[in-house]
């Protein structure tokens, strides 16, 4: 876990809330608020390439892409033992973290499909993923 | 690394926001919000960095080769909300018209494309009905063994339910049995789920992956294993593949399309194990050389195909 133990529920409420919050600001800007198919990939490298473009902002940092462009050699073995790591951690994750989190990252439902298939709303499945992703960001962290 | 050390606050908020950004329901507002989000302090974009490496990481460690068993099935049964909306995703889910029929007679074998561009192989003497909609698709074993191969669709889970049980599947190709009370479901790619409450109720998921077989007897225990797929699977092509398969059970495959029934005469045969591989519907061909595998006579007697001496 984290160098301290948090209380990951509250934090999230507390980080979704903060979420809502930005949203509600984003309407000032007059966002429209009608679902996007755009691939969240797609969003996270506009987002990049808007970085760089904008010199007054630092680029995201490099591991948003593991690997892309940057030059192999002890780098291997780095990423393995990141992986093994990473695989410890998944083993580690709470159990209803883990079963929303598989069903999206590994097996690619889509939130929809996993309250479908879990009977749960789909807000809860959201707050479930960002639950595993908070714990597995805290657990790479101890790399 | 950046975003190492940050307060607790900053990765929790990243993480809410990758959620978000990964939601089917993600809206222009949603991106907009993190745009700002992102802008407003230099921290949030090292925990969102922190927090995306870390998501990128874990889909790769997963996708690796499998260092572990990892048990999905012990999942806390759901409060009494989460009940209910099973509820209405199962008994009530299936509660619908607009099913379409089909149905094998004795010996064929049919082929359904359906309309979401995923393919039901239908065996001898089954039927299913199934429903394609916009919104769903649902396929009901009612009695005999189908294969699928369900096309993706990132909107809509195909549903399809033998014995009671509800599998769930994305992209994947399996066979499903039901038999008799009981169900047997083999994955051949990708992955199912199996809902192990019976008729909606609330119960844990099992998921059961490529080349995994899983079967559920009447009583409802689970067993699952990993048999060679090929003897599984010869009747996609239209043959039989037995690989020291007891005669009882060869015999049992090939009286599924045979026109002729073949009988055993001595039940001390029935255990023997008998190899080759048969067009299903020649059954004389299979009981021709099962017979000489045996070292024992076969011949007609009223339609049938005895093989043995009474």
């Amino acid at each position: 876990m984290a160098p301290k133990r948090m209380p990951a529920e509250r934090l999230l409420k507390a980080a979704f809330a903060r979420l809502e919050a930005y949203r509600v600001k984003a309407a000032a800007h007059a966002a429209a608020d009608y679902p996007v198919r755009m691939p969240v990939h797609s969003l996270q490298g506009e987002m990049r390439r808007d970085l760089h473009e904008r010199e007054s902002v630092r680029p995201l940092p490099d591991m948003l892409r593991l690997g892309e462009g940057v030059p192999l050699r002890d780098e291997i073995a780095e990423t393995h033992r990141r992986l093994e790591r990473m695989r410890a951690g998944l083993a580690k994750l709470p159990r209803r973290n883990a079963e929303a989190f598989r069903l999206h990252r590994i097996e690619g439902m889509s939130y929809r499909q996993i309250g479908h298939t879990l009977g749960i709303p789909t807000r809860t499945v959201e707050r479930q993923v960002a639950g595993a992703a908070l714990f597995l960001a805290s657990w790479s962290e101890g790399c | 690394m950046a975003g190492a050390g940050l307060p607790a606050h900053f990765k929790a908020e990243a993480a809410a926001w990758l959620a978000r950004l990964h939601s089917d329901e993600r809206t222009a507002r949603d991106e907009a919000g993190f745009r700002l989000w992102l802008a407003a302090d230099p921290r949030n974009r090292d925990a969102f960095g922190l927090v995306t490496g870390a998501w990128d990481e874990a889909g790769g460690a997963a996708g690796g080769p499998p260092v572990r068993v990892r048990r999905w099935t012990r999942r806390r049964v759901l409060g009494a909300g989460a009940a209910a909306a099973i509820l209405a995703g199962g008994a009530g889910f299936w509660a619908h018209a607009g099913w379409e029929d089909y149905r094998t007679g004795h010996g064929e074998l049919r082929r359904i494309p359906l309309a979401d561009g995923s393919v039901l192989l239908l065996d001898s003497g089954s039927a299913v009905r199934v429903e394609m909609a916009a919104d769903r698709r649902r396929v009901m074993v009612d009695r005999g063994r189908a294969h699928f191969r369900t096309a993706n669709d990132s909107r809509n889970l195909f549903f399809v339910r033998a014995e009671g049980r509800d599998l769930i599947a994305g992209a994947a190709s399996f066979d499903v049995a039901a038999e008799g009370g009981r169900l047997s479901l083999f994955v051949l790619a990708g992955s199912v789920g199996i809902r192990l409450g019976r008729d909606g109720l609330p119960g844990s998921m099992r998921w059961v992956r490529a080349r995994e077989r899983a079967r559920i007897d009447p009583g409802g225990a689970l067993r699952i294993d990993s048999p060679a797929p090929a003897p599984l699977v010869a009747w996609h092509d239209g043959e039989a593949f037995f690989a020291a398969t007891r005669l009882r059970g060869a015999v049992a495959e090939m009286n599924r399309y045979a026109r002729h029934p073949i009988l055993i005469a001595d039940p001390d045969l029935a255990v023997r194990p008998v190899s080759g591989r048969f067009d299903l519907g020649d059954g004389p061909a299979f009981a021709r050389s099962v017979a000489r595998q045996l070292s024992v006579p076969v011949h007609v007697q009223g339609g049938s195909i005895v093989i043995g001496r009474a």
